[in-house]
């Protein structure tokens, strides 16, 4: 016999009653002396899994009349009672196990998230962008594009620009067949640098340009970069940034916050590689350098220069802050230098390179 | 995050907390519940009826926890039912007249009311971008803003009013559902022309536009048969409002307290429900003590103590409003209305979160 609060959903009047747990339902007595049928069948528990909460009870159909007990333990009754019938009216965690099922739940968020931050994303992110069209990736380096490499910046000086594309050709014909059609802007900026947008972008400071004593030091530089694209690293720092923007919007409990993080794609500029995307980057760009016969000293000598002066010149830290140069990454590199047994084919032999990076005539 | 960074307007008129989304929700009903509750077999003329809250923060605290990890393990889709999880949990805590609220919704329907409006948005961009075809030319740029502006002024009262029809729709107590029955063209049209009004008037036009907010939003709040009426003006608001102008940048915004503690205790008075008012005790320096506690709180636990804080507000509310007078109980019966979730879908993509029963702004 359990006291209890029945409401007919009618009228907002509360008529106390004494509940009976039966084997197939239960019987409420008014205090007028009549009885209320509640066959299990009929019944759900809309509230009482939590600590402090009230058991309600509810009888379809709408308006639903409701039950109220207030001692927990009523439950527990039930269960005793009608071990069969009650079951769909029992809640899967009872109130007394509340705090180990939220220590439970907060240790296995932490894991989860963990585990989510360090293999999920990484995964699904490559997963996405490897899935993505490079007409698409395309459309994303031209707004990268935009950001890096403003119009007005630009550098038009035809002569170079073939020279260079001359380099790019080279390497391309040398390497796996790709969709991409790789394009080089230089922009008028003292930095020692040098980017890669997805789709085939490649935008390079004319610093970078005035740094480089030979052609197959830039053939190095631009090998790197192009593996960059081959590989699609831009597209997938990008997937990878949107999802982690989506995961905190998530842990927030955020769901609009959805769209705060496609707004990122417009920042592609600000993206860093990750290290093992630099190490790719160098590791294939060598084997492209060696298989267009192009001398693999020049990449090692221009990191080796860098790695030595960069640090100081003040133009020169920008390449080295997007592009970390360990001492075994030169390491690496020099031992595939000096692993390569050919003659290398002269890169550009009638263009003056020492002018290459001297002067910008501005794009129309 | 993005809460704290565009607090809602709304917000601060509830009693005036500084309430985070979720609650205000519950916020709102407790106070729809002392309105309503006094029941006539219960209490006599002239008695008092307050609300009270049994919750905790460390419950809620838990049920956040667990919403977490399920929210991750599902990819973000359990977002809806711990929102419905919470507010289950905040209407059950919840007590008027020694009954306590309910909550009725659903996470399926606020799923499904998402992806309609996620539908609606996705619409929209494709629409802007049938836009940029048209090229870059100024006048199609002023137009798209413009356009942008329009939609968005219009977007923001209907979300406000569809958050509240859909979330008194799904609150009850002693089984009689809540209800809000004002029309959205009507306060779309209300909305609208206040706001321009407002910034026509550079602002002075505020407290009417406020007012009729409230008459609408509250004075079309029924519980089941039973309307809670609102009688206030904006004309007497308007002094105080002036006042409040003068002194707020002077005292470095902390007047303004005094002033939305005026606010409510004010509208308040001014509503009732059958024979009975309500009367708001908030003050200024109660509320600003409220919200400086609350400010510390979160700093110090950098956001962790959210769901003390919410507990916080809610007894703030519990303490500061009250309900005098006949409900007249027998003679209300159900009359639950029909509500979309999509209204609230909307409110909560914004970013915008009302309480059940305060007006925004």
């Amino acid at each position: 016999m359990w006291p209890g609060s029945y409401y007919d959903g009618r009228t907002a009047l509360r008529r106390p009653v004494t509940i009976t747990v039966m084997a197939t339902g239960l019987r409420l007595a008014t205090e007028e002396g009549t009885f209320l049928w509640w066959p299990y069948e009929q019944l759900q528990l809309a509230q009482g899994a939590l600590p402090g909460e009230q058991i309600r009870i509810e009888r379809r159909p709408e308006p639903s009349e409701t039950l109220v007990v207030s001692d927990e333990a009523f439950l527990s009754a039930i269960r005793e009672g009608a071990p069969e019938a009650g079951r769909h009216l029992l809640p899967v965690f009872r109130r007394r196990h509340w705090a180990g099922v939220v220590l439970l739940a907060g240790a296995g968020a932490v894991v989860a998230g963990l585990a989510v931050y360090v293999w999920g994303i990484p995964a699904l992110a490559d997963l996405a962008a490897g899935q993505m069209p490079p007409a698409w990736e395309e459309r994303l380096g031209q707004a990268a594009l935009e950001s890096l490499a403003p119009p007005q910046r630009r550098c038009a000086d035809q002569e170079r620009d073939a020279a260079l594309s001359e380099i790019v050709a080279r390497l391309a014909a040398a390497g796996p067949r790709s969709a991409y059609t790789f394009r080089i802007t230089v922009v008028d900026h003292p930095a020692v640098n040098a980017f890669a947008a997805p789709g085939g972008y490649l935008i390079i400071h004319l610093g970078l340009l005035a740094a480089t004593q030979t052609p197959a030091e830039m053939a190095g530089v631009l090998a790197h970069e192009m593996q960059h694209v081959l590989h699609r690293h831009g597209t997938k720092a990008l997937f990878r940034e949107i999802s982690m923007r989506a995961l905190l919007s998530l842990l927030v409990g955020d769901a609009g916050g959805l769209g705060q993080a496609l707004e990122t794609a417009g920042t592609l500029g600000q993206l860093r590689y990750r290290r093992q995307d630099e190490e790719t980057a160098d590791l294939d760009g060598m084997n492209l350098i060696q298989a267009a016969r192009v001398d693999p000293n020049g990449m090692v000598s221009f990191l080796r220069r860098l790695s030595r002066e960069g640090a100081d010149a003040p133009h020169g830290r920008a390449y080295l802050s997007t592009h970390p140069l360990t001492v075994e990454r030169i390491k690496q590199m020099e031992r595939m230098a000096a692993g390569a047994h050919y003659t290398p084919v002269p890169l550009l032999p009638e263009y003056p390179w020492r002018e290459v990076g001297r002067s910008c005539v501005a794009a129309p | 995050m993005r809460r704290e960074a565009n607090p809602s307007p709304g917000f601060s008129d509830f009693c005036a907390l500084q309430i985070p989304g979720r609650l205000r929700g519950v916020i709102g009903w407790a106070a729809e519940l002392r309105r309503m509750d006094i029941s006539r077999t219960d209490a006599a003329g002239g008695s008092e009826t307050r609300l009270s809250f049994h919750g905790d923060g460390g419950t809620l605290f838990g049920i956040h926890i667990i919403n977490l990890l399920l929210g991750i393990f599902t990819l973000g889709i359990y977002y809806f039912w711990g929102k419905v999880r919470v507010q289950r949990f905040l209407h059950s805590q919840m007590e008027f007249n020694g009954d306590r609220f309910a909550y009725h919704g659903t996470g399926v329907e606020l799923l499904l009311g998402f992806l309609k409006t996620l539908g609606l948005v996705v619409l929209g961009v494709i629409g802007l971008a049938l836009l940029q075809l048209l090229g870059a030319r100024p006048e199609v740029i002023a137009a798209a803003t413009l356009l942008i502006y329009t939609v968005l002024l219009v977007v923001i009262p209907v979300a406000i009013a569809g958050s509240r029809r859909y979330r008194l729709s799904r609150a009850s107590w002693r089984g009689i559902r809540f209800s809000f029955r004002g029309q959205t063209g009507a306060f779309v049209r209300m909305f609208v022309s206040g706001a321009l009004l407002t910034v026509i008037t550079l602002g002075l036009y505020y407290p009417f536009f406020y007012n009729n907010m409230w008459r609408f939003l509250i004075g079309n709040t029924y519980y089941g048969t039973a309307r809670f009426e609102c009688d206030g003006t904006g004309a007497d608001l308007f002094g105080r409002f002036l006042l409040a102008v003068v002194l707020t940048p002077l005292t470095l915004g902390l007047y303004w307290f005094w002033f939305a503690a005026h606010r409510q205790r004010y509208m308040w008075a001014h509503t009732s429900f059958a024979a009975a008012r309500f009367r708001c005790t908030v003050t200024g320096g109660r509320l600003f003590r409220l919200n400086l506690g609350n400010g510390l709180l979160l700093i110090i636990t950098l956001g962790l103590a959210l769901p003390w804080v919410q507990a916080r507000n809610i007894r703030f509310l519990c303490d500061t409003l009250a309900v005098e007078g006949l409900l007249g109980m027998d003679a209300i019966r159900q009359e639950a209305q029909a509500a979309s979730p999509t209204g609230e879908a909307i409110a909560d993509f914004l970013g915008l979160d009302f309480p059940g029963l305060a007006p925004g702004w």
